[in-house]
């Protein structure tokens, strides 16, 4: 499960404080809210990449920023999956490698997974290519393939679509979606892009929130 | 994979890490052939050197005396008549004493006069094929005068006057090789030996001269003693007599005594060799430099690479510290690009230092008639590229940093 307590945390010299969210296994939260509205921010809070400046976050029984720096690496590593807007990653590798090197980072070694993977986003006959010779759109979904290399408890995706055509955007959602169904992994996607409105259940809509 | 992953990104930027490699090749290389160069010189020198404790000639430059008499690389000094140094023959601290007379030349190998005990007892070198030498114009040849000049026993050449290039050949003296030695490594390989009365019965119109400098005054003299052949004797001249001492107290007293002789002088190889190298090492030390400028240069381009490197993969840095990746794995895997790096260039620079040291050696060997090789490797070329690694991973450390200290969400915001 993921759950944040009174998260603060500050964006432009302002302090934003956000709702507790609780999320339970398989989960799908969409968070909504223009540019500035601070979605960002929470995403990084909530993938341990920046520590709140009040408040936890608590994934899996774990206050993660109670964690010392290496240790919350490797939990990044393991159970946390990440997806953003542009896509990036290691331009001297090429697809499976960069793939194999995720896995690499968290000692795991499943290459079938990689396989099986790039089978289902119609990618393995591009496995052998370099990244610069991939589309926006077949990046974003390399990008989706390697956030659930390693099985990760939960998926964090920011503006997945927001850089992709309807057809694209279409096909990223119900891939991110399915991965995180067939993964039991909590997904949260936080955008601005209209097109998702309606494919949630749960949503949050940061624009609502009073500064 | 993380060295997967330092070897892809310099594989990927071909032109900056060549450039770096270049650069370090090219100043180990230099290292590497001045300190070959330099180390087998002074072997080479020493070696020589040490057969002969004392070389006594006529009047003049001391280095000249030893370079032209012992390494046979310089012009000859003057003459001495046999009987000014009949005394060092007799001294008591001498177990050795060895007149040689230089004065010809065939095809720029050396023809020297001597007597057997410089074959036997100064370079202790054997006879491959043949015997040694009795009588006048026999000749025997050491193992690489043999060998380029494809000389066997019985063949017989004409020597031409001088030691290097010829002015005239002595077209009526026809020298017979007699013997041929084996291979010692040493000056020997590269001379023409022959009796001392040889050199003076070529040079019949100054019978008393190994070599030059036609006196007038001396010419008429001996005039009247013109025999077909010449026997040592008292009034003969050498050009010079190689001493081995049997006491070290030789070297306090007889060095003094021959100097006092107006027409003597005494000069000590291993002093020579001293300062000969003395004048060679400022040259070595400006080559030095240049490599460790050129190594400077080297290192500052792995850096500018290097840190350029990291501007350009922040993201992916931030990508794979988001993936889990500790700032320590980043850290390592941009000091694995500098060794690898610096790794690459220091063994090359040393292949390339031996591969032109091998090529240089022909040069040198025509130079100071000695072999050089380029496949004698050093312990301390060992040094180099461990050193050049050491020093590569500093310059590294730096950018290595900059890529430790990347903010994950701060970087991937900017995207």
């Amino acid at each position: 499960m993921l759950q944040t307590n009174d998260l603060n945390i500050k964006y432009d010299d302002r302090l934003i404080s956000y709702p507790n969210i609780d999320l339970k296994i398989a989960e799908q939260l969409l968070i909504t809210g223009r540019s500035g509205s601070g979605k960002t921010s929470l995403l990084n809070a909530l993938g341990g990449l920046q520590k709140p400046n009040e408040g936890d976050v608590i994934i899996e029984n774990i206050n993660i920023y109670g964690l010392t720096q290496r240790v919350l690496d490797q939990f990044r590593g393991k159970n946390i999956g990440f997806v953003f807007q542009r896509p990036h990653f290691i331009n001297s590798l090429d697809v499976i490698s960069n793939l194999k090197f995720s896995q690499y980072l968290v000692k795991n070694k499943d290459e079938q997974l990689i396989h099986t993977l790039l089978d289902k986003v119609g990618l393995i006959d591009r496995k052998k290519a370099r990244i610069h010779e991939l589309s926006e759109g077949e990046k974003q979904r390399v990008s989706i393939v390697r956030s659930v290399v390693n099985t990760p408890k939960l998926i964090l995706a920011d503006e997945p679509t927001s850089a992709l055509d309807d057809q694209s955007c279409e096909i990223i959602l119900d891939i991110i979606k399915s991965f995180s169904k067939e993964n039991n992994a909590k997904l949260i996607i936080v955008t601005h892009d209209q097109r998702l409105k309606n494919k949630f259940d749960e949503k949050l809509d940061l624009d609502a929130l009073k500064v | 994979m993380l060295l997967k992953y330092s070897v892809k990104n310099i594989i990927t930027k071909p032109l900056s890490s060549g450039l770096s490699v270049l650069l370090m090749g090219v100043s180990i290389m230099i290292i590497v052939l001045a300190y070959s160069t330099m180390s087998q010189l002074a072997s080479n020198f020493n070696k020589n050197a040490n057969k002969v404790d004392l070389v006594v000639g006529s009047k003049g430059s001391g280095m000249q005396l030893v370079l032209c008499n012992v390494f046979h690389i310089d012009q000859p000094t003057g003459n001495i008549s046999m009987e000014s140094i009949q005394f060092i023959e007799k001294h008591p601290f001498v177990s050795l004493a060895v007149p040689i007379s230089l004065g010809d030349n065939y095809k720029k190998f050396r023809i020297v006069g001597t007597r057997p005990s410089f074959i036997h007892e100064l370079y202790k070198a054997n006879i491959k094929e043949g015997e040694l030498f009795e009588k006048s114009l026999q000749v025997v040849a050491g193992s690489r005068v043999a060998q380029e000049l494809r000389l066997k026993v019985g063949s017989t050449f004409t020597g031409s006057h001088g030691v290097g290039e010829s002015v005239h050949d002595h077209g009526d003296f026809e020298y017979e090789i007699v013997g041929i030695l084996e291979k010692t490594g040493e000056v020997i390989d590269q001379l023409l030996l022959t009796p001392l009365e040889s050199v003076w019965d070529v040079h019949p119109e100054n019978h008393q001269k190994g070599s030059f400098e036609l006196s007038k005054e001396k010419l008429d003299k001996h005039d009247h003693h013109h025999h077909d052949h010449h026997h040592e004797n008292a009034l003969n001249e050498i050009t010079s007599l190689l001493v081995k001492y049997n006491s070290p107290r030789g070297k306090f007293t007889l060095p003094g005594s021959v100097n006092k002789k107006s027409e003597l002088m005494a000069a000590e190889p291993a002093i020579e060799i001293q300062q000969l190298f003395e004048l060679i090492q400022p040259a070595v030390d400006i080559l030095m430099r240049l490599s460790w400028i050129i190594f400077g240069l080297a290192m500052i381009s792995v850096f500018i690479t290097l840190l350029n490197s990291m501007k350009d993969r922040k993201y992916e840095i931030a990508m794979m510290r988001a993936g889990g990746a500790s700032s320590k794995k980043i850290f390592i895997s941009v000091i694995f690009e500098s060794i690898i790096i610096s790794l690459l260039g220091s063994i090359l620079g040393v292949i390339l230092g031996h591969t032109l040291m091998e090529l240089l050696s022909g040069l040198v060997l025509s130079n100071y008639n000695y072999d050089f090789s380029g496949f004698l490797f050093y312990p301390v070329e060992f040094l180099f590229i461990l050193g050049s690694v050491f020093i590569g991973m500093i310059s590294a450390l730096y950018p290595a940093y900059s890529a430790y200290k990347i903010n994950i969400a701060q970087t991937l915001k900017k995207s």
